[in-house]
């Protein structure tokens, strides 16, 4: 069993790195680029013998307490 | 006879760099008793005085700087002694460390303009509520920042919540206290260098009073913080 965790920069948080790819993108000419945002994921396996709903818990606390902070972070999680 | 030192934690994170010379700081004032103390123990030994998270790259930065400290096991011990009222202080990395552990409320991004910065700074004392900052004389210290994932990033609601209940302990200025985009190093909000908890007990800051603390320092603005929580 596999969980996925999907992680995103929120709306109206500076991410300096995709700014600099977007005008960078620009600059060597590539057109109507909007705007570029990075999201980060995460596998997560489980030992066969686990309830999903166990899974789905443990992901949500791995995604919640380490691979995200609510301050800059909207997080997702759905099994692969 | 003079005041039994008091015993004051250093905690040492797999990565963590400034641990010596955050030791070497507090010793030099002649009022400590700095103690080592690996994040891998679940408990401070014995009864301690205050608490420095120093700098560095706890854990590689992996996930992002300071986030894998909430694996560690004296985050327990750590969250323990700040309900207790500790002095905490959280330097740069330890900073970081204290806001991905949510002691700290906002969180340290990569640097306005993506880089590594390390230059000294002018730091304005906006707040004396830290024990570390309620003796200090000047309004205006230099100190030096060397970080990058230094800008302090919140939602405006929780700036708010910061300027209203006086948990903003430094700003980045000039010399003469003014702040503006040219003075603020890294874009932080609110040109914001340092912060507390609700409680006054835990201070998170980025630039490195260790580094101006001792006699060979080019000069000991930090020292200031460390004789603070002396008296």
């Amino acid at each position: 069993m596999k969980y996925r965790v999907t992680i995103a920069i929120k709306d109206g948080v500076l991410d300096p790195e995709m700014e600099t790819l977007q005008r960078l993108l620009k600059r060597s000419g590539v057109q109507g680029v909007a705007q570029l945002a990075h999201t980060q994921q995460f596998d997560i396996t489980f030992a066969d013998d686990l309830e999903a709903q166990q899974a789905e818990q443990v992901t949500k606390t791995i995604a919640e307490d380490v691979l995200a902070n609510p301050e800059i972070h909207d997080w997702t999680i759905a099994p692969v | 006879m003079s005041a039994p030192k008091k015993r004051i934690a250093v905690i040492d994170f797999h990565g963590t760099l400034c641990e010596r010379d955050c030791a070497a700081a507090l010793r030099e004032t002649g009022a400590f008793e700095p103690v080592l103390v690996s994040a891998e123990l679940d408990q401070f030994p014995g009864p301690i005085d205050g608490i420095v998270v120093p700098g560095g790259f706890s854990f590689g930065d992996y996930i992002r700087p300071g986030a894998m400290a909430r694996t560690a096991a004296i985050t327990k011990a750590l969250r323990r002694e700040a309900e207790l009222g500790t002095p905490i202080i959280g330097i740069c990395n330890g900073f970081q460390i204290l806001c991905e552990i949510r002691l700290l409320p906002g969180v340290l991004l990569k640097n306005r303009d993506g880089r590594f910065i390390c230059r000294e700074t002018h730091l304005k004392v906006e707040s004396r509520r830290s024990p570390f900052l309620a003796h200090v004389q000047n309004d205006i210290l230099r100190i030096p920042i060397a970080h990058k994932y230094g800008q302090f990033y919140a939602s405006p609601e929780t700036l708010a919540d910061l300027e209203a209940n006086d948990q903003i302990a430094f700003r980045y200025c000039d010399a003469d206290g003014g702040s503006n985009q040219a003075t603020n190093p890294n874009g932080s909000a609110s040109h914001i260098a340092g912060i507390t908890n609700r409680a006054g007990n835990v201070l998170g800051m980025m630039p490195h009073p260790e580094r101006r603390s001792m006699p060979w320092s080019q000069h000991q603005d930090g020292r200031a913080l460390w004789e603070s929580l002396a008296q």
